[in-house]
């Protein structure tokens, strides 16, 4: 069962530290000397490639000659922009001068969209833009990044004051950081301390401030880091998973905070790690890493006694009692479901680890307590996305239980939105339309569940949710040029027509739509059954506003390859839909 | 004459600065991608060649070989096509802008979301090509021979957009033009019999003595067309826009005009018989002379009509309205 289809929503929304890459003077090597250029971008991006794993973070693709990548945590977006920087230089040899690339890093905390197939977003393109802003060899990092990453990192930053990019209608305040000046002038030395810098310890550039992260580097180098990560995810699951790809979906750091909320004390954490290690066949093999999670985690146990005021994830009592309410609240719309007795069947399923059957034994269930079970057990939507995942597997209904388990993910939606809350004071709340399509969901066979009421109370819940000084309105300027009528779109075309090729505009036209288009006979034919008009119709309808459009289109330019030329389709491509859309001002009441 | 050539040695003597390969053999060549702006391939052979995305603006290919040639997002800005045979050829996308087409055979031609404006198609043979999407604003459609009867028979013009185009007295038989722009469009004389015309748009479009009988014009927009001694019999016509239209001696018999906006229209003469009308708004039209005769008039609007020794035999106007109509017997309805 492939629990990442999710044909309705098509797209899913988080909000990441987004970070892009790009090398100087790129084209102009190339055209100079193809083959080293080339060898050195693959060089280079294997190392961002390599880098952007050992911080956790994840490529989303390649733009030839840069990378997209996301990171859950600002800190290691930064942290790992410095070691790309550094590590680069580490590349230079003043003998061999052309051996080199310079690359620019820009990075940005925003939503990021993924479809099956590509990633998207305003955020993403603020990172585009940034990193034009960056010296070669530097990084250029906006000021939502650096307000979270200051207190950990020591940096070497330059304000530059509020930047104005291209097609961001937002000033976007940002600082350029460079290596620190001791470490330019120890650039020849680097080799001598190369060794210590790469095993992780006190002797590493970067001042890890959190011990949570010092343990995950910790832990995620370790030779045996796959054998430690089934482990970990092991005790926290209570199931045990080979496949790779799984295990990659679920950080580290995450599991870590699993052990950590469950288990009060070292003991406990020890006493369940072994636990798991004597059910297992391999007893052996996992006896000696049991010690090596315990080592570190003690360290951790031991910080945990005087509370970190940074740390992103603690929570205080008033979290409490708001989260009481929600866990009511999330109970009592389950309990209103259609399908409520199969909800309360898979919920009893994950949180006992039985199967019961029984109505009067599930009548006499408490919802609420089950929900903060549920919550306690998987803290965050994919944890609870996989729990489901793995309770519908061993059921023979798997089609009824697929619509029974999107209804518990979309219901419990809401517990997850306070984990956002982190971020919440840089980034402006995205609207509950699209929050309802940032939250993963099972999707095998199932429509998603249409109960209108619970929109309802979602919206709410992430209303009370916004402090009053983000709320922005949204009100079409009344003496704005009329927007044309989009029932007649043969104007637009011969725009469209005019200025740029129209096979070209229908690549990308449907690219943005259904994601890169892959040359393949099947995407011919479904390309040649809709003509720019469907298109350009379908385009309006998903792209709401103009803004969105002309970033969806930007992006989606950048991702298709052979730049100039599509950069500028896509330019063409707003110039001429852009009429057809009403002037919105937001003005921040 | 008729060297052949393989693409790399084309491409090598093109980048060395030659331009002219008039008469070369290319059947079959790859040339997908490449740039060939200006070259000179007149009389060439270039039947199957793969021009996909081809860099060609400006180029001769006057006479050429392109049966069956793979055209798809090619730019062909200001090239000269003319007597040029594009029979199969796949032009999907591709952009022709200003292009001289005079004589061409485009016959079964893919030119779907082609770029055709101003582009010279006179005597050019589209028949059963597929025009749909593709933009022809400025094209030189006109028929220079009697002989050339029908250039666009059979022809797929789905949302193409043929605005101010000249397709007088073409033989448009059965051919789709839904959703298509043919605002001001000369179709004068043109036999457009049983044509999928549904949702086109076709304000002020010349359509005097065309044939249109049993066409669907369902939602199209007619306003202000000129339809005089068009044959519009069993025309489905419902829900379509006809303000201000000129149906002087039309020929509307058994046709469907259902919901209606025929505010305005001038129906002259016209031959209404047996057709249906219901709660069409006929508010200020012109039925002077006009034959109503078993025509179903229901629930229409005939405000401030004037039905001046209009023919109303067994014409059903139950819940019409004829508040300030002038009546046959030129009184003026209460």
């Amino acid at each position: 069962m492939d629990i990442e289809v999710q044909p309705s929503t098509r797209s899913q929304r988080i909000l990441a530290a987004i970070m892009l890459t790009d090398a100087v003077g790129f084209s102009a090597r190339m055209s100079v000397d193809e083959e080293t250029t080339l060898y050195l971008i693959q060089r280079d991006l294997k190392l961002f490639g390599d880098l952007c794993g050992e911080f956790e973070g994840q490529v989303l693709k390649s733009t030839g000659d840069g990378l997209l990548m996301y990171f859950v945590s600002a800190v290691q977006a930064v942290a790992c922009g410095l070691e790309m920087q550094r590590r680069l230089r580490e590349y230079w040899d003043p003998s061999t001068d052309n051996h080199y690339l310079e690359h620019r890093i820009g990075i940005h905390l925003g939503d990021v969209l993924f479809n099956q197939v590509d990633v998207l977003g305003n955020g993403v393109n603020i990172a585009a833009r940034l990193q034009n802003h960056a010296d070669p060899g530097g990084l250029c990092i906006s000021q939502t990044i650096y307000d979270v990453v200051k207190a950990r990192l020591n940096l070497n930053a330059t304000y530059l004051g509020p930047l104005k990019l291209k097609n961001i209608q937002e000033p976007v305040p940002s600082y350029k950081v460079s290596l620190s000046d001791s470490e330019d002038r120890t650039l020849s030395s680097r080799a001598d301390s190369l060794a210590s810098s790469e095993s992780l310890g006190s002797t590493a550039p970067l001042a890890i401030a959190n011990p949570r992260m010092a343990v995950v580097q910790t832990l995620s180098q370790h030779p045996e880091r796959q054998r430690i990560k089934k482990l970990i995810f092991g005790t926290c699951h209570e199931t045990w998973e080979n496949d790779p790809e799984v295990l990659a979906r679920f950080e580290l750091a995450d599991l870590i905070d699993i052990l950590m909320q469950r288990y009060s004390n070292l003991e406990q954490c020890e006493a369940e790690l072994n636990r798991v290690v004597a059910s297992l066949n391999r007893k052996s093999q996992y006896a000696a890493i049991a010690p090596v999670i315990i080592k570190s985690l003690f360290e951790l146990y031991a910080a945990t006694g005087e509370p970190d005021p940074d740390d992103m994830v603690s929570q205080d009592s008033e979290d409490a009692t708001s989260m009481e309410y929600l866990y009511q609240q999330v109970a009592t719309q389950l309990e209103r479901a259609s399908n409520c007795t199969r909800v309360k069947k898979l919920m009893y399923c994950i949180c006992y680890g039985a199967w019961e059957n029984n109505p009067e034994a599930l009548a006499q269930l408490d919802g609420q307590d089950l929900v903060q079970r549920l919550h306690r057990l998987a803290p965050t939507p994919r944890d609870l996305k996989y729990r489901l995942g793995q309770a519908i597997k061993r059921l023979n209904r798997q089609g009824v239980y697929t619509r029974v388990a999107n209804t518990i993910l979309y219901y419990c939606r809401v517990l997850y939105v306070s984990e956002h809350e982190a971020y919440r004071l840089s980034t402006p709340m995205p609207q509950s339309g699209e929050l309802l399509a940032s939250m993963t969901r099972i999707e095998a066979v199932a429509s998603p569940p249409q109960v209108p009421e619970a929109t309802q109370v979602y919206s709410n819940a992430a209303h009370l949710q916004r402090s009053p000084q983000e709320t922005s309105v949204i009100s079409r300027s009344a003496k704005s040029t009329p927007v044309k009528d989009r029932t007649n779109l043969f104007d637009l075309r011969l725009d469209i027509m005019r200025y740029t090729n129209p096979l070209r505009a229908k690549l990308l036209l449907y690219s943005c739509l259904h994601g890169p288009f892959g040359f393949g006979q099947q995407d011919w034919s479904t390309l040649r059954a809709q003509t720019i008009d469907d298109l350009v119709r379908e385009v309006f309808d998903y792209c709401e506003t103009y803004d969105d459009l002309e970033s969806k289109l930007d992006i989606i330019a950048h991702c298709l390859g052979e730049n100039d030329e599509n950069t500028q389709v896509a330019g063409a491509l707003a110039q001429a839909m852009k009429p057809y859309y009403p002037t919105v001002s937001i003005i921040a009441s | 004459m008729f060297t052949s050539m393989t693409p790399d040695a084309l491409l090598e003597a093109y980048r060395a600065g030659q331009l002219n390969f008039k008469g070369v053999n290319l059947v079959g060549a790859n040339l997908a991608k490449t740039d060939l702006i200006g070259i000179n391939l007149a009389h060439a052979d270039l039947a199957n060649a793969d021009l996909t995305m081809a860099y060609l603006s400006r180029v001769n290919l006057k006479r050429a070989n392109l049966v069956h040639a793979q055209l798809i997002g090619a730019n062909l800005n200001q090239a000269e096509l003319s007597g040029c045979n594009l029979n199969d050829a796949d032009l999907h996308g591709a952009t022709l802008q200003g292009a001289i087409l005079y004589d061409a055979d485009l016959t079964l031609a893919d030119l779907l979301d082609a770029n055709l404006i101003d582009v010279d198609l006179r005597n050019a043979n589209l028949a059963g090509a597929n025009l749909t999407g593709a933009c022809l604003r400025g094209a030189n459609l006109r028929q220079e021979t009697r002989s050339m009867v029908a250039n666009l028979r059979g022809a797929k013009l789905r949302q193409a957009d043929l605005q101010g185009a000249n397709l007088r007295g073409a033989d448009l038989a059965y051919v789709d033009f839904s959703g298509a722009n043919l605002q001001e469009a000369s179709l004068r004389e043109a036999n457009l019999h049983g044509a999928n015309l549904k949702g086109a748009n076709l304000t002020s479009a010349l359509l005097t003595d065309a044939v249109l009988s049993a066409a669907d014009l369902r939602q199209a927009n007619l306003t202000n067309a000129r339809l005089q001694r068009a044959n519009l019999l069993e025309a489905d016509l419902n829900y379509a826009c006809l303000e201000w239209a000129n149906l002087t001696e039309a020929n509307l018999k058994l046709a469907k005009l259902l919901q209606v906006n025929l505010r305005h229209g001038r129906l002259l003469r016209a031959d209404l018989s047996r057709a249906n009308l219901k709660g069409t708004d006929l508010s200020d039209a012109n039925f002077t002379d006009a034959y109503l005769a078993r025509a179903k008039l229901i629930e229409a609007n005939l405000t401030n009509a004037i039905l001046t020794r209009a023919e109303l035999s067994s014409t059903n106007l139950t819940h019409a309205n004829l508040t300030g109509a002038t009546m046959p017997d030129n009184s003026v309805h209460q």
